[in-house]
């Protein structure tokens, strides 16, 4: 379980309304479900696919670490942790 | 000037209008710049007396005002055929499409001038963007011009001429201890708080236009159609994509009869992630961790293009495979040595994965080529002067020079 922010780039964050928030979870996937939880359905829409898997052009970050080279959302959490959600970083 | 009509959705096929706006705000997905080609008049007399730089093709790229346009001269690079390198590969005809004599060197200068163009018509007050390095120079070289401040992301391991040149151009450079992709997330993260045109990010629709004239240049200098093979380094895999995108455009305005180009795709063995997925028959493109290659300009271990890239080389019917760091430098000196290109290590990629797919019968041996050399060797000093044997040193006697000769 950690106490943890989590900061939301571009698109994402018109849809949240705000930019960072602070939420408690043990994993990565509960922490995503706190913010459904918190800013709704339209929310999910902007994570998941219709197949409840991560949008392919959603990257998530943990201190600065791409969750695919983690355990994807089944990534432990601990106190302190900063989590990102960036949309589309094209690069390249 | 432009036929611009919107920026389309590549995955959900969402329009919107062609404002600033680099992703889908639906599902995230890249947004690709559509022409309303029907308004389009062009014709091979059309680009007779055209300037000598990508500008010719200026209906077909995304600027509005003609003023903003920044040209320090990129593209209408040399199309060389080399029959030198063809009979020591063993390949019927073979043309090297010189893109290392660019202003800053490289292929970047192709998306950059679109790009700071682009950001001067926004009305952005700085540019900038992650890079491996080509990329960096071509944008602090156009940011000059513009009087634009430029900021530039780059890996610390990035080769020192590299930085040095858009450290010379005046860029600010932001050296991450980490991979490309790690500069990439920052400067992604940056273009949120900051408002600066991070050309390849937040300008990425409108940036991939530019890469997309290297096709334009070769149908023209093919005399208007186009070759049968083309090899092309892929690090992001915009590149292919922007060249697969330009022929299709050509063909629609009837500017080239119907392409059955194939694309083929080469990337340096320490970073595969499109051509491993080819070779194993995947659709899905698994991000690289930790890059480890000479071929540093195509260090990408998370391709922004790479999904778009595997599908347009098997549509194409074509291929993609990589090469060790020994085979890039046999490369690059095989093409130094035939045709007196200097390429930097992903010319060398190029080069080497031409040799192996002739060689295995992929590419049929009575076929035409082309290879796209997209930057300079100059540009990779520090790791090239390693593999080189260092001069003999004689004094200045006639006696000594024969004792040598």
């Amino acid at each position: 379980m950690g106490k943890v922010t989590i900061t939301l780039y571009g698109a994402i964050a018109k849809t949240a309304g705000e930019k960072t928030t602070s939420i408690e979870a043990p994993t990565l996937k509960e922490a995503i479900d706190a913010l459904i939880a918190k800013y709704g359905e339209s929310f999910k829409g902007r994570v998941y696919d219709q197949n409840d898997r991560l949008l392919r052009f959603l990257n998530i970050y943990i201190n600065g670490k791409d969750i695919r080279f983690l355990n994807n959302l089944n990534t432990e959490l601990k106190d302190n942790d900063a989590i990102s959600l960036i949309p589309a970083v094209g690069g390249g | 000037m432009s036929h611009i009509k919107a920026l389309k959705c590549r995955e959900c096929g969402t329009e919107f209008p062609p404002i600033k706006i680099y992703a889908c705000e639906k599902c995230f997905g890249p947004l690709d710049a559509v022409y309303d080609l029907q308004s389009i008049e062009l014709t091979h007399t059309s680009f007779k007396n055209r300037r000598r730089t990508l500008w010719r093709y200026e209906e077909l790229l995304p600027l509005s005002k003609k003023t903003k346009v920044v040209d320090l001269g990129a593209g209408f690079t040399t199309l060389h055929r080399c029959n030198n390198l063809a009979e020591k590969i063993g390949v019927k005809k073979l043309y090297v499409k010189d893109d290392t004599v660019n202003p800053t060197g490289s292929f970047k200068d192709r998306p950059a001038t679109v790009a700071v163009s682009k950001a001067l018509e926004f009305g952005y007050k700085a540019v900038g963007c992650p890079s491996t390095g080509n990329l960096a120079a071509a944008t602090a070289a156009h940011a000059s011009k513009a009087r634009l401040p430029c900021y530039v992301f780059v890996p610390s391991n990035t080769e020192p001429n590299k930085i040095l040149q858009a450290a010379i151009y005046g860029a600010k450079i932001i050296a991450v201890n980490g991979t490309y992709d790690e500069a990439n997330r920052l400067a992604a993260q940056a273009a949120d708080e900051y408002d600066w045109a991070l050309v390849n990010i937040n300008l990425r629709s409108y940036y991939v236009e530019g890469s997309k004239t290297l096709s334009f240049e070769i149908c023209e200098q093919l005399v208007w159609r186009a070759p049968e093979n083309i090899v092309i380094p892929m690090g992001s895999g915009a590149l292919l994509c922007a060249i697969s995108r330009g022929l299709a455009q050509f063909r629609d305005l009837d500017l080239i009869g119907e392409t059955k180009t194939r694309i083929i795709g080469a990337q340096p063995q320490g970073c595969s992630p499109i051509s491993s997925a080819f070779k194993s028959k995947m659709d899905d493109v698994i991000p690289v961790e930790s890059p480890n290659t000479i071929a540093k300009s195509l260090a990408i271990g998370d391709p922004g293009d790479g999904i778009y890239a595997l599908k347009t080389i098997r549509e194409s019917g074509g291929f993609a495979d990589y090469a060790t760091d020994e085979e890039i430098i046999e490369g690059i000196k095989l093409l130094a040595k035939t045709e007196g290109i200097f390429t930097e290590p992903a010319g060398g990629v190029t080069i080497a994965v031409l040799k192996k797919l002739v060689e295995s019968g992929q590419i049929p041996r009575d076929e035409e080529v082309v290879c796209c050399i997209t930057g300079s060797g100059f540009k990779s000093s520090d790791t090239l002067l390693k593999t080189m044997p260092k001069p003999v040193e004689i004094m200045p006697s006639i006696e000594e020079l024969r004792r040598i000769i």
